[in-house]
């Protein structure tokens, strides 16, 4: 097993993976930017490193930068976490070259499945149901017009080599095309350094549903049902569930088979996630495939108890897998709520700043990963998401019963987060019940955050108290300081 | 400057507005039995009960007659006024024709991606005119009014703070 491992990562994620890898006893580094210089995740680390940040990009898309730390510092292994590099052929083939171990599969599979395009073959190729869509790069807006002439609107533009729901647009008229070309080719440039995009049809109202895979060196592959993450804003997920409401165990089978095909046509070993849309009719087509460990992976633990860094790390290292499919077993629902610091008031901005106050129950049905507390600076240079909430119950009603206790006595203060949102999503009968699609924040949601009854009128009784407190403070200076001849007239005018 | 020890009704207008009456610095509750709230202060918070139930809220901002209230998460913006200059606003605006400053703000800090308009352009309610990257997304800044564009005030690849003036329409 390896002895040290450098987390190319930060936020809640820096810290999820070095408290596994200290588990199991490997020394763990973390980079320390001037952008986030005091940040929570380096109290993780075993040793810090200290970067100036390139002003022309982010460390932790510097592959090379990486490699020559890990080397400098002797270091055997590189955690890329999720997003940024984590999806990097480059990075991963570069460290086979330096004798550095890679924590994901092999330079190859993350090329094939990192290109939607060819991703989309192979799967084809391994009998699963795919979506009619573009077959090649698209890198100009006149290969997009006549991709999208041929497959007819709806569609669905992507970043090729897009991820975390970044990069990616639906069209559905000719107007809106080069504007949105515009949109996805940008962020695609900013996210992940690649601006060609694939085009594909859209459906409609679709579930998002997706298989947790895991694989050895040695063909060994078993998969660890589904999570739901239906509940998506600008395709980004927000709350996610294991297992879905909407699968039957036949289903949950014929997809978890499906996934495992896939694995074994590319060889593919560690973690990885294999992505489905499930349509109204329970038709299912292949997504794609993320070739690293996701976001909402803790709904897949919390369900198992299964530790999926652990089994990611222990299966890049070349170890066999010990688990077998019969072991994996669902022993609970959970749910995450993501904690975004965005401004749900205002259409999901953005909202960065300093948390004054960050406090969540104590119970123990309830898991936090977070990549802040009280007094952290969120800086506007990353992306939003600063706390996962992971709850569980014995089955679907009693987790959500669970989680609207939580979010009721969750406390954060200084940035405004996503839970006005989840009150309301916890609240609607249509994820009560389960029926609730991808369209639903959009279509079903009358306003996105729950607002008690008279609410605003009590604020308003607030502001005006607060407005005559400071009110009354400056009137009682001003009496008491000594008035002017023509201050003292007036006054008598006006009493 | 105008003493408030008197009995005094005040509009505070959000997105509805709020008739209140206050003296000697206090909200007064209203004398009908249903609509009666108690409200109570603690060092950074007030807690009014309403309708049998508590609501905490804390003071986001006050600046001069606008304050901004958080409760649940959620916030709040009123401009306060009394009856009187409320009425008096009213009536201004009803007899001035509405030339409302319509000038771009930049919604978050963030960077410019791109400028989509050009100055002199005519835009309808509803275009975008600006791409801001903020925390890796790219925001649309879509016109709040129809308009001509006046003055551009940024560039590809600028770097803007939170209500910075983008653009100047007229």
């Amino acid at each position: 097993m390896i002895k040290s491992i450098l987390i190319a990562n930060r936020g809640e994620i820096a810290i999820r993976i070095a408290r596994t890898a200290t588990n199991m006893g490997i020394m763990v580094y973390c980079i320390q930017t001037n952008r986030e210089a005091n940040a929570l995740y380096l109290e993780y680390a075993d040793e810090i490193i200290t970067l100036e940040e390139n002003p022309n990009g982010s460390i932790f898309l510097n592959a090379e930068e990486l490699i020559r730390i890990a080397k400098l510092h002797h270091i055997e292994a590189i955690h890329p976490g999720y997003g940024f590099l984590s999806e990097s052929p480059y990075l991963a083939s570069r460290c086979k070259d330096e004798g550095i171990l890679f924590i994901g599969p092999s330079e190859k599979a993350i090329y094939t499945m990192g290109n939607k395009g060819m991703a989309r073959n192979i799967a084809q190729k391994s009998g699963i149901p795919v979506l009619t869509g573009s077959t090649s790069n698209i890198t100009n807006f006149y290969d997009a017009k006549a991709w999208v002439d041929q497959i007819g609107y709806p569609v669905i533009m992507k970043a090729v080599a897009g991820g975390g729901g970044k990069g990616m647009r639906i069209v559905r008229k000719a107007d809106e095309l080069e504007l949105m070309y515009k949109l996805v080719r940008n962020e695609a440039k900013s996210a992940f350094n690649d601006d060609s995009l694939l085009i594909e049809k859209y459906i409609e109202n679709p579930k998002h549903i997706e298989i947790q895979v895991l694989a050895d060196r040695y063909g060994n592959a078993i998969h660890l049902f589904e999570r739901e993450c239906s509940i998506q804003r600008k395709h980004q997920k927000l709350m996610e569930e294991a297992p879905s409401i909407a699968l039957t165990d036949e289903m949950r089978t014929k997809m978890g088979e499906m996934a495992l095909f896939l694995c074994r046509k590319i060889n593919y070993h560690t973690l990885g996630t294999v992505e489905f849309l499930l349509d109204e009719d329970n038709k299912f087509y292949f997504l794609e495939m993320n070739t690293r460990v996701q976001v909402e992976h803790p709904v897949t633990e919390a369900i198992t108890g299964i530790d999926l860094i652990e089994q990611q790390i222990k299966t890049a290292a070349g170890e066999k897998l010990e688990l077998q499919q019969n072991d994996i077993q669902k022993k609970a629902w959970a749910i995450e709520l993501r904690i975004n610091a965005e401004d749900v008031q205002a259409d999901f901005a953005p909202n960065p700043g300093i948390i004054d106050k960050m406090e969540f129950p104590e119970c123990s049905f309830l898991r936090v990963d977070t990549g802040f507390e009280s007094g952290k600076l969120i800086p506007q240079s990353f992306d939003s998401l600063i706390t996962k909430l992971i709850i569980t119950g014995e089955n679907r009603q009693e987790a959500i019963e669970h989680a609207k206790a939580v979010i009721e006595n969750t406390v954060i203060k200084g940035v405004k987060t996503t839970i006005p949102f989840f009150k309301q999503v916890l609240n609607h009968p249509d994820f009560i019940n389960g029926t609730y699609n991808t369209s639903f924040i959009s279509k079903k949601l009358n306003k996105p955050f729950f607002q008690e009854k008279e609410e605003e009128k009590t604020a308003a009784i607030m502001a005006l108290q607060a407005y005559l407190n400071e009110k009354q403070k400056i009137e009682s200076n001003l009496t008491q300081e000594e008035d002017s001849a023509w201050a003292k007239k007036m006054r008598i005018k006006l009493f | 400057m105008t003493l408030l020890k008197k009995n005094k009704n005040f509009v505070l207008s959000g997105d509805q507005c709020y008739h209140l009456k206050a003296q000697n610095y206090q909200v007064l509750s209203s004398r009908s039995k249903k609509d009666r709230f108690t409200i109570q202060e603690t060092e950074n918070e007030f807690i009014v009960s309403y309708k049998e139930k508590n609501f905490i809220g804390e003071i986001a901002d006050l600046k001069q007659n606008k304050c901004t209230v958080l409760i649940n998460g959620n916030t709040y913006r009123f401009t306060i006024d009394t009856e009187a200059s409320f009425e008096r606003k009213e009536k201004l605006q009803k007899n001035k024709p509405i030339k409302i400053n319509c000038n771009v703000l930049a919604p978050m800090p963030g960077k410019i991606t791109e400028v989509l308009t050009s100055e002199g352009s005519f835009i309808e309610k509803g275009n975008p005119l600006v791409l801001l990257e903020a925390m890796k997304m790219q925001n649309q800044i879509l016109a709040a009014q129809d308009g001509t564009v006046s003055k551009i005030l940024i560039k590809d690849g600028d770097s803007v703070m939170s209500n910075q003036v983008l653009i100047e329409m007229v």
